[in-house]
């Protein structure tokens, strides 16, 4: 049952609710977590293809079967950068608008 | 077999847990619902022999990144009904939809090099040995912490000035403009 395409599958469900998320969520906070749940499956594919492809030089260079692991790590490091910077707009945004709802009607508060 | 049961748990808790991200009402049970996503998906890391990233799933996402969507959330007028929905809901249905069939297909009908039997065990020991220090001291290094500061040293770096940047792009944005 743990296969490569169980394994993709569910990376792929996971992403098309983040996606749904994204589109339709009304507080920027809810379009954030949809967000962290699209990075995580993609992280997840990252992980999976190097559980289960065979890399193309894995006999002259045994670190090929790290390449997943390292671009995962690279996605999380930006994730961290992404929440970071998107959350100080989100407490800018409350700041200045007294409010986080993501609607027509922004900015009518001030 | 009892690999498959444990896969089994962690994909539909994570798959339930996305679901439920989206569809409760309550913007606090929906993080906490983000924070069962994260866990499953980390379970699921120390299966497919990623124990480091596992650890670093738990300390990043778990740790940090749902404190501070949780603290955000605190910003919300009405917290138990503030996660809605707009009007687009069905469009994004149909988009989503088509979206995942296109994944799905293209899933299924790649033919994947999939790593045969006899290289099996030789990847299962890099990957599970790449994270242990005595690795880096024999001959053929292929451990996670040199890879990164030889073969990827400019994405390492690159990261770390992204990582500084978005530091003081928070703190600037914090401070707000009156005070500029």
């Amino acid at each position: 049952m743990m296969s490569l395409e169980t394994i993709l599958g569910l990376a792929a469900m996971l992403f098309v609710i983040g996606i749904f998320g994204v589109l339709t969520k009304k507080n920027i906070i809810a379009v954030f977590m949809s967000l962290e749940l699209m990075f995580n499956s993609v992280n997840l594919t990252f992980v999976g293809l190097s559980y289960f492809v065979m890399p193309v030089n894995l006999v002259t260079d045994l670190s090929t079967a790290m390449t997943g692991h390292v671009f995962a790590i690279f996605v999380i490091a930006v994730a961290a950068a992404e929440v970071a910077v998107g959350l100080g707009i989100v407490f800018a945004l409350y700041r200045v608008n007294g409010s986080i709802e993501l609607s027509s009607d922004i900015g009518r508060a001030t | 077999m009892i690999e498959d049961l444990i896969f089994g748990i962690f994909a539909v808790a994570a798959l339930a847990s996305a679901i439920g991200m989206i569809a409760l009402k309550d913007l606090f049970r929906s993080a906490l619902c983000l924070v069962a996503v994260f866990i499953s998906i980390a379970g699921i890391y120390v299966m497919l022999n990623a124990e480091f990233l596992a650890v670093v799933q738990i300390l990043v996402y778990v740790g940090a990144i749902s404190i501070l969507i949780i603290f955000a959330v605190m910003l919300s007028d009405d917290v138990k009904s503030a996660n809605l929905s707009n009007k687009l809901q069905i469009p994004a249905m149909l988009l989503c939809g088509l979206i995942l069939a296109i994944l799905l297909v293209a899933v299924v009908s790649t033919q994947w090099n999939t790593i045969s039997d006899v290289n099996r065990s030789l990847v299962d020991t890099v990957q599970i040995y790449s994270v242990d220090p005595e690795i880096s001291e024999s001959t053929e290094d292929f451990s996670l912490a040199s890879l990164l500061l030889t073969d990827y040293v400019l994405a390492f770096e690159l990261v770390s000035v992204l990582l500084l940047a978005a530091l003081v792009g928070a703190l600037s944005l914090m401070r707000g403009a009156d005070e500029r």
